[in-house]
């Protein structure tokens, strides 16, 4: 039975299965993510286009499986945190969400966002302190801004 | 199986059949975890 999770940087969430014979993407999920694109009669490689400009290719072996060699990808490759296995999906899913909302509301330290949740100061916000408290456990501390100074207004 | 016939735990490869993604290699991974009781679905 498959029942663990890894995150591929830059992809998102696959399944991790340490017997399996290949890491494999599929095509159906990829192509839900990137521009693919195939032409026989051009490279005869699938390329899976980012947003960003830079694009991943898929070159057939001789035998003729599509793959792309991460050797020299290093900012693809990471370590593993081996904490992280105390979390169940709905857990992770739901720190990334926090982490996410973090990120989005201007990156505040991880007290401030807390005291934004207990004071219910963020409309319809989907994650508790629990789960703020679990993103710092997974994820490294993300980069925080500092605070902005405020200057007094004019009266 | 023959070694030598073993798919590199480097390369990631594209299937056209596959609905879902599945990695063997852990160091490609930056977080792994359990999940409770749960398979994918296909």
């Amino acid at each position: 039975m498959v029942n663990k999770i890894g995150d591929l940087l830059g992809y998102g969430t696959v399944w991790f299965y340490e017997d399996g014979i290949a890491n494999i993407l599929s095509l159906n999920n990829v192509k839900k993510k990137y521009w693919v694109t195939y032409d026989s009669t051009a490279y005869d490689c699938f390329e899976e286009h980012k947003v960003d400009g830079t694009k991943c290719v898929f070159k057939p072996s001789k035998k003729g499986l599509f793959y792309s060699s991460v050797n020299n990808d290093i900012a693809l490759v990471t370590t593993v945190e081996n904490n992280t296995n105390k979390y169940t999906v709905r857990e992770y899913s739901y720190a990334k969400k926090a982490r996410e909302l973090q990120n989005i509301i201007g990156r505040p330290s991880k007290q401030d966002l807390i005291n934004y949740v207990d004071k219910n100061l963020i409309p319809n916000c989907p994650v508790t302190r629990k789960d703020i408290l679990r993103a710092e456990d997974i994820f490294r501390p993300g980069i925080r801004k500092e605070k902005p100074h405020i200057l007094p207004r004019n009266t | 199986m023959n070694d030598k016939a073993r798919i590199p735990d480097n390369w990631i490869l594209l299937d056209s059949q596959s609905t879902v993604d599945v990695f063997k290699n852990k160091k490609l991974l930056k977080v792994s975890m359990m999940q409770k009781g749960s398979v994918p679905t296909l």
